[in-house]
């Protein structure tokens, strides 16, 4: 019982922190340098 | 009919409907409530054309950012302001009349379905064709297409002047200005008008309605309720307060991965502007060039070969921009202290006091457009449509640009529409609180503008209005 309530936390954790590195990915492909909005790969 | 002030004295019949104003929010009343038969007199300050006298009436003084003189920006003459604007035609969106989490005071007491009954009539006033739907073409950065439609534009004064000549119950005056509202302190019982002579007259109307515009409908109201003690509107009642444009600036460049040449117009989903917790914005792609000569030819080819271009402008240190400006007009929040206040010092040709406007941007308003066009930015690298480059004072890194365009002549606010006498002026039909026979039309009843022209939402409160009255007088 506690090894399967402890799974189900860790896949929660894995899950929740998949969200928050892909989310902030995302954001951190966007950049603004010299007033011009940019993505990552423009420089 | 059109008929001289000095007539009206010796003919001195009590009208069905008294409207004061003949832009558009005061002409398509008077010409939709004498459509019914009823006995309709619409009074006009100004002459059939401009006239220096009349519209020194407008002058006053500007508080706070800079502003377009107040004589500027409005007519003061048959057809009011209508003689003056550029045509841009679009409803408010549903968004527009709600409250915001972080903007409560942009509620207005009704909703965009309460004006869309009248959206078809006011296209045909307009003369445009009928109003599109947005098209939302980013889901993840919230980037609607929007459009507007463009009016000829009518100038109410022209297109209304034989259908005035012609009718036997709209009795048109010219040059005449109202100087006073007398009240019992429920009923308007009789206005004061006078002319440029100074003839004095009386007139009696069952319902008087007020449409001098987003200014002088407070102007007129503080005036005449501090005349009265409050006994006009109210003593707590925000007269001239709320007042809002829709600031215009130039926001940044764009390097577009295409050539078309046609005028662009993009907003941020109602989602999206709830998600970032921000007011209404428009933003206007333009392709206009600021260059002349040789450098309008290279950026010209930099727009079909934008990677030589940046190579060669980099060699070259020209720093050219291939592509658009991008323009914006967006929504300010409605702030208590943004006001219309009576001049301490100046007054005008009826001794009436000149208008003091103290107005100011707030951060809010900034953080719009700078949250709107961030996204806007996001969406062209999504798409892969091109890049965005924001000028320094929209991303917070230099004040706001000294420039000639300060906003629309978007005059809104002042007379706001609501519920409650402390923190509105009218209620959701236009009628002052406080009196039964007295209404507001026009953007000042606006309790927020969001970011399309006024004029179309005018004109469908007008209509709006015509059919309440109509209404409550065969009942």
């Amino acid at each position: 019982m506690k090894k399967e309530r402890r799974n189900f936390f860790k896949k929660t954790f894995v899950l929740f922190a998949f969200i928050f590195i892909s989310g902030k990915q995302t954001n951190s492909n966007i950049i603004i340098k010299n007033g011009w909005i940019l993505n990552k790969a423009d420089i | 009919m059109f008929l001289n002030l000095d007539k009206i004295k010796t003919i001195n019949k009590t009208y069905d409907f008294c409207i004061i104003g003949s832009g558009p929010a005061g002409m398509t009343t008077a010409i939709n409530l004498a459509k019914s038969g009823k006995e309709v007199l619409l009074l006009e300050a100004g002459d059939y054309n401009y006239t220096e006298q009349s519209q020194n009436v407008y002058t006053g003084q500007v508080i706070g950012d800079k502003y377009y003189k107040l004589e500027q920006m409005r007519a003061r003459y048959l057809g009011g302001t209508s003689n003056y604007w550029a045509g841009y035609c679009r409803p408010l969106d549903a968004r527009d009349f709600k409250s915001k989490s972080k903007f409560p005071e942009t509620a207005w007491p009704i909703q965009k379905s309460d004006l869309d009954p009248f959206t078809e009539e006011a296209c045909k006033i307009l003369e445009i064709k009928s109003i599109e739907n947005d098209q939302t073409i980013s889901d993840a950065n919230g980037i609607n297409k929007i459009d507007f439609k463009f009016s000829p534009p009518v100038r109410f004064g022209l297109k209304y002047k034989k259908i005035i000549e012609k009718s036997k119950n709209l009795t048109t005056s010219l040059n005449a200005n109202l100087t006073e509202i007398i009240t019992d302190g429920k009923n308007v019982e009789k206005i004061v008008v006078k002319d440029y002579d100074n003839l004095q007259v009386e007139i009696s109307a069952t319902t008087f309605i007020l449409a001098t515009g987003g200014i002088e409908n407070s102007r007129i109201l503080l005036y005449n309720n501090k005349k009265t003690n409050g006994k006009l509107c109210g003593e707590n009642t925000p007269i001239g307060n709320y007042w809002m444009e829709h600031p215009h600036a130039t926001i940044g460049e764009v390097i577009l991965n295409t050539t078309q040449n046609k005028k662009e117009y993009f907003s941020l989903t109602e989602s999206k502007q709830n998600q970032l917790n921000i007011l209404n914005s428009g933003l206007r792609l333009n392709h206009d060039f600021k260059y002349t000569g040789t450098k309008k030819t290279i950026a010209n080819l930099a727009c079909h070969a934008p990677t030589l271009s940046k190579w060669l402008f980099d060699k070259l240190d020209l720093n050219l921009i291939c592509g658009k400006s991008i323009m914006s007009a967006w929504e300010q929040e409605p702030v208590y202290n943004n006001r219309i206040e009576l001049s301490k010092t100046n007054k005008d040709l009826f001794d009436i006091p000149s208008t003091n406007l103290y107005w100011k941007k707030s951060e809010n308003d900034i953080e719009t457009i700078y949250k709107t066009s961030l996204q806007f930015g996001k969406y062209l690298i999504e798409k892969n449509l091109g890049r965005l480059r924001l000028f320094d004072w929209v991303l917070g890194e230099d004040d706001y640009p000294d420039q000639s365009s300060f906003g629309g002549g978007h005059h809104m606010g002042g007379t706001r529409m609501g519920t409650n006498i402390n923190s509105s002026v009218v209620d959701s039909n236009c009628k002052v609180h406080k009196q039964d026979n007295l209404y507001i039309i026009g953007s000042s009843v606006f309790p927020s503008g969001g970011h399309a022209n006024p004029t179309f939402t005018i004109v469908q409160l007008a209509l709006r209005l015509s059919k309440h009255l109509l209404n409550k007088h065969t009942s």
